[in-house]
């Protein structure tokens, strides 16, 4: 287009083409992709309705005392009072700060070095052919859903179950894995790596595979053994890539781990360790319209705190792995 | 025969040589072992399951949950299974939810995409940002609740579809890698007189096959695995609208508070009858996408 601004008329001089004006400019683009238009309005008003919507409610619902006549706009206007309620009036608010951070943690944790560990070692095997199988393989939990996981769980862990009549077979006692508080987030922990763990690897492996391979023949023949050449070598190679992936998990923190997971592992007995905000505003929030606005309350901090924590890991990330999220 | 032999001895011995036990060796030995288990811990609650759904309750109580083949394989629990009504009526909301939903939301985030990659799109920027936001900002459980509530989708069969229908990150790394496709290929089809639609359709598309691929794959699992929504927004009695996951998760709400359900399956062997049935699926149609994952992911990622 720019191009296209000064032209040479057939008398041989210069001509100037007018700048459209925007007006000008919108009715173009209108004519060329009005179907374009029509066809994407309908996904652009549900995702104002349905993701827009719900911001904007919780917005109000935090500052307003709801109650079910009042509707969400009549309720009273009550400032901060919610977020000090929050801390007084909630007797379970001590329990789910807590594990929400613990497991967010956690969550992190396995979520970020195991995948990038095992995308290494695959890596580094020499026969490519076992590295294809392995790979197959390794992905596949990640398409299973949650509850399938859980009846896996069930059928490994419950009372009758494999683990258990194995301990029974070598004189140990019984141990009800998922009613225990001990075990409960080691469990949540090592399913979701069970699951996730594969999927995570292809992200690394796709970077490793840009890195120059003479690098690696280069290394070797300077006598540089295998774990050095990792350090050396591989994990400088992906070093954007990691650290674009830390800053999308470090934005990820306050999310409590994988609330639609903790629903199905949890129990009465173990919410002491695994109960967090999430599964609280599924159990308790939901259930009793008198307790909506604290729960809008208290997901208000969580979002607005987690898109804090985002952007403050997208200008680090930006700084020093020179990717941004956008 | 003879020389055979010896080479393959010879071999050994070249093989079994001091100087080749170093430290690369070693280190693959290690990898093979390692990655061997892997495998081995990722393949076996598969085989688990199968085993199970294919005992009968006799031998699954005596054998106490240490199994890798059932012993006399028999067909009861899916006989079972397979009578019951619900079963079918689950199947029926998940495969069209999964069909509806991830076509729905793959065709509307390509469009979306199509038009955010367009220079000459007059809403490019504000809608880049109204759907970045999507992204970091989480309007919270009970509001989204109340929202589709008062839009009256509070059991129906659109509330899995309708909400979720732009994908925000689909959109995206939609736009990111139609970005990416040089504007002359797009020029020439104009001029040849090819509409926005067409290009987007016979040109865009198949040029990004793995992006699309891995996108529908993603909407269509995201789909079929789904139970929180359901569980959220259509009633627990509701028989009509149960996809298959709820129904498999209904089996175990008899042990949590919030139960209140009719239990079908209260044996083990059923249960993982009905997992085998979610799970298979996903395999069939898994190979055919497997070529797409490294490349659609890593575009997705990287640019998105």
């Amino acid at each position: 287009m720019k191009d296209t601004r000064k032209f040479y008329g057939s008398d041989g001089r210069e001509y100037l083409l007018a700048e459209r004006t925007w007006k000008e400019k919108i009715l173009i683009s209108f004519r060329k992709y009005w179907v374009i238009y029509l066809l994407i309005l309908p996904g652009i008003v549900s995702l104002l309705i349905f993701s827009y919507g719900p911001m904007f409610l919780q917005l109000i619902m935090s500052f307003t005392n709801y109650r079910l006549i009042d509707g969400v706009f009549g309720s009273e206007w009550v400032w901060f009072n919610n977020f000090v309620e929050l801390f007084t009036e909630l007797p379970e608010f001590e329990r789910l700060i807590t594990n929400t951070l613990v497991l967010s943690v956690y969550y992190f944790f396995a979520g970020f070095f195991p995948s990038l560990i095992l995308a290494i070692m695959l890596f580094d095997l020499s026969s490519t052919r076992l590295r294809k199988i392995s790979q197959t393989i390794v992905y596949i939990p990640y398409f299973f859903s949650w509850v399938i996981v859980y009846t896996i769980c069930y059928g490994l862990l419950s009372n009758t179950g494999l683990i258990n009549s194995i301990i029974i077979n070598s004189g140990g006692t019984r141990i009800d894995f998922l009613l225990n508080a001990h075990y409960i987030r080691s469990i949540l922990v090592v399913t979701n790596i069970w699951k996730s763990v594969g999927w995570g690897t292809i992200i690394y492996l796709a970077a490793m595979l840009s890195i120059d391979v003479t690098l690696y023949d280069v290394a070797k023949l300077d006598g540089c053994g295998p774990i050095r050449r990792i350090f050396v070598i591989t994990l400088p190679g992906i070093k954007n890539i990691t650290v674009f992936l830390l800053v999308l998990a470090l934005g990820g923190i306050l999310n409590g781990g994988n609330t639609e997971q903790i629903l199905l592992f949890y129990s009465p007995a173990t919410w002491s360790k695994a109960d967090t905000i999430g599964t609280w505003m599924y159990r308790e929030g939901l259930r009793n319209p008198d307790q909506f606005s604290l729960a809008a309350s208290l997901s208000f901090l969580q979002s607005t705190i987690g898109m804090i924590l985002v952007l403050i890991s997208n200008k680090l990330s930006t700084k020093y792995a020179k990717i941004s999220i956008w | 025969m003879e020389k055979e032999k010896r080479s393959i001895f010879d071999r050994f011995k070249r093989f079994m040589r001091k100087e080749r036990w170093n430290s690369e060796r070693y280190y693959q030995m290690f990898l093979y072992t390692f990655i061997f288990l892997l495998s081995l811990l990722c393949l076996y609650p598969l085989i688990y399951v199968l085993s199970a759904s294919l005992m009968s309750v006799s031998e699954w109580q005596a054998r106490n949950g240490i199994f890798l083949l059932p012993h006399r394989p028999t067909i009861e629990a899916y006989k079972y299974v397979l009578t019951q009504q619900q079963l079918y009526k689950s199947l029926w909301v998940s495969v069209a939810r999964t069909v509806v939903g991830a076509l729905l939301s793959t065709v509307t985030s390509a469009l979306t995409g199509y038009a955010l990659s367009r220079s000459d799109f007059f809403m490019k920027r504000p809608l880049s940002i109204l759907l970045f936001i999507t992204l970091i900002y989480y309007g919270g459980l009970i509001p989204s609740y109340l929202v589709i509530e008062q839009m009256g989708l509070l059991n129906t069969f659109w509330v899995f579809v309708i909400p979720g229908m732009l994908g925000g990150w689909n959109a995206l790394v939609f736009r990111q890698t139609f970005q990416g496709v040089p504007p002359e290929i797009e020029e020439s089809a104009m001029v040849d007189g090819a509409s926005a639609l067409r290009i987007l359709w016979s040109i865009l598309l198949p040029m990004n096959m793995p992006t699309v691929a891995v996108i529908l794959l993603f909407c269509a699992v995201g789909q079929w695995n789904a139970w929180f929504d359901a569980s959220m927004y259509i009633d627990s009695s509701n028989a009509n609208l149960t996809p298959l996951q709820l129904f498999l998760q209904h089996a175990f709400s008899e042990q949590k508070p919030d139960a209140g359900q009719v239990t079908l399956l209260n044996i083990e062997t059923q249960r993982m009858a009905v997992a085998v049935i979610g799970i298979v699926p996903i395999l069939c149609i898994y190979p055919f996408f497997q070529k797409y994952f490294t490349k659609g992911v890593y575009v997705g990622a990287v640019k998105g």
